[in-house]
């Protein structure tokens, strides 16, 4: 922590002798958020990402980036606190790893021509629609698609835009959400964008390796007027196979799609609706075996400043009784309410 | 005091949304923001002219002759010429810093400035403003977002996209644009008459 005062203190010493007629060399964004929900069955009870805590008034996380640019390269050191934060970083709830990296991204790029640039590090994964910081999400409870699949890719990445509206990256990776690999680096990754007209961005995702499993990720938004926003995510991954004395045994698979629509009624209040279908066959996440849930979630945008509060109902719904009722006993569905206030600076 | 508080509020808001913009930007007949000017460049043909505005776009990207007659051959580039009509056209883009001081990039204005030639005088307008907010993504930075981009004319200044702080950085950028393109088309010669026309319409004649 007194590193961390002492390097802020650096950069604002720094900034201050920085000519003031050119953008700063460094900057600072991030945010914070908290949260209060309540499940209606009285305990935790939908297994999502962040957003835990029943009945309580909770943080999130303090999220705080660095980034500079100078010519052709730049940086970034994304630090993150919290409950949020030690929940989507390495070892921060298992213990594999020391949490206390609170590291989120932490990257250089260097642009190698107009078209071709160079990234390596540690970084957000480019998997899928939703995203750690709460700022960069409309609905503040997460998708079992993002739950599942990866967070963060830490390797070497190289990105090509052949225009505005088609770029292809193409990478090798550790394995997921890992600082470092301890199997070596084996997984390659791929990413080809699309925009088909303005204001549609399609991203076609691929992340492969023989410990990782492999993820097949279609994400895709389309703002159609100043105010409606479509968005859908689909996904598929297969986990390696074990092997066993009797043979390969199937290491489990899941499968989903997600459709988002948002509407802005106002430049101060947005409504969206997020429903998911989601398959989990034999990896456990859901139940042993397989079990589907379908989930439906509205949420309001609240504020069009920095700050931003989301008020949120969602309704979880599956094939088979992997929730629990305010009795304790096994249920096929689970409510939850919560309202959540994010500041983005 | 009911009445005067009425009053003062409705002053205070006219003066929000019918004043900013409009003080800081030239506007044409049609709304839309212009910088027009005609310059009269006695005893400069249109080819020294071109030569001049070679190097100003030079100059304004940085660029190697080699690198800048290649791109300036392309059809589809953010700099191109029509050698035919002497004309120059480049698509800019300002980003601002609010404060430029530990803070993140809020958005990018971007426009475009055509640069016309002709023997004894040049004409040059900078139009098409459009501003390009920026959100966080997934890699901790703020970039562009998607399909949210909006033209630079149609935002008060009361609203959270953009402060009137925020459109007097880009004017004074704009200016110092302005002024480094007549510099360079009046290097070595002496400008006779650089009187401003006051046009407020592109006009074919000119």
């Amino acid at each position: 922590m007194k590193r961390l005062f002492l390097l802020t203190v650096g950069i604002v010493l720094f900034q201050l002798g920085y000519a003031q007629d050119e953008p700063a060399p460094v900057t600072i964004s991030g945010s914070v958020d908290t949260y209060y929900k309540y499940d209606f069955s009285d305990h935790e009870n939908i297994g999502t990402s962040f957003g835990e805590d029943q009945n309580s008034f909770s943080i999130g996380m303090a999220n705080l980036i660095f980034s500079g640019e100078t010519g052709k390269a730049s940086f970034v050191a994304d630090l993150s606190f919290g409950p949020r934060s030690a929940g989507s970083l390495p070892g921060g709830n298992s213990g594999a790893f020391d949490p206390s990296f609170n590291i989120q991204n932490l990257y250089v790029s260097y642009a190698l021509t107009d078209k071709l640039s160079v990234t390596g590090g540690y970084m957000g994964t480019f998997v899928g629609y939703e995203v750690i910081s709460p700022v960069g999400n409309f609905n503040y409870s997460t998708s079992y698609l993002f739950t599942n699949g990866p967070f963060q890719n830490a390797g070497l990445k190289f990105d090509y835009a052949f225009s505005d509206r088609v770029a292809l990256m193409v990478g090798l990776f550790n394995d997921w959400n890992v600082y470092s690999d301890e199997n070596d680096v084996a997984d390659f990754g791929a990413q080809l964008y699309v925009s088909p007209v303005d204001g549609w961005d399609a991203y076609i995702n691929l992340i492969t390796g023989p410990e990782s499993g492999t993820e097949f990720d279609i994400t895709t938004t389309y703002q159609i007027t100043d105010a409606f926003m479509l968005g859908l995510n689909a996904a598929t991954y297969s986990a390696p196979d074990f092997e066993s004395e009797g043979g390969d045994i199937d290491g489990g698979s899941f499968t989903g799609a997600a459709l988002y629509a948002q509407y802005a009624f106002t430049d101060n209040f947005s409504l969206g609706l997020r429903g998911e279908s989601f398959t989990d066959d034999n990896l456990g996440i859901l139940s042993e075996g397989k079990a589907k849930v379908t989930a439906f979630t509205i949420s309001g945008n609240i504020g069009s400043g920095p700050l931003k509060l989301i008020p949120e109902l969602r309704l979880d719904s599956a094939d088979q009784e992997i929730f629990l009722d305010a009795d304790d006993a096994p249920t096929k569905s689970a409510v939850q309410f919560l309202v959540a206030a994010v500041f983005g600076f | 005091m009911f009445r005067f508080l009425f009053l003062l509020s409705s002053i205070l808001y006219l003066n929000t949304t019918s004043t900013g913009q409009k003080n800081i930007f030239p506007f044409d007949d049609t709304g839309n923001i212009l910088y027009y000017k005609v310059v009269d460049t006695p005893e400069n043909n249109t080819e020294e002219l071109t030569k001049k505005a070679k190097e100003f776009f030079k100059a304004w990207y940085e660029l190697k002759d080699k690198k800048f007659e290649k791109l300036i051959s392309k059809k589809y580039s953010y700099l191109t010429f029509n050698e035919e009509e002497k004309v120059f056209e480049s698509k800019q883009e300002y980003v601002i810093y609010p404060g430029r001081f530990l803070k993140h990039a809020k958005g990018a204005v971007s426009y475009k400035l055509v640069v016309e030639l002709k023997d004894n005088k040049y004409r040059y307008y900078i139009n098409n403003f459009v501003f390009h907010p920026y959100e966080l993504n997934r890699y901790g930075k703020y970039a562009p977002a998607s399909g949210k981009s909006v033209a630079l004319n149609m935002i008060t200044l009361k609203d959270e996209l953009l402060q009137e702080s925020d459109c007097l950085q880009l004017e004074e950028a704009l200016q110092k644009n302005i002024t480094m393109l007549e510099d360079y088309m009046s290097k070595s010669f002496i400008v006779a008459d650089t009187t401003e026309k006051k046009s407020s319409q592109i006009s074919t004649d000119w």
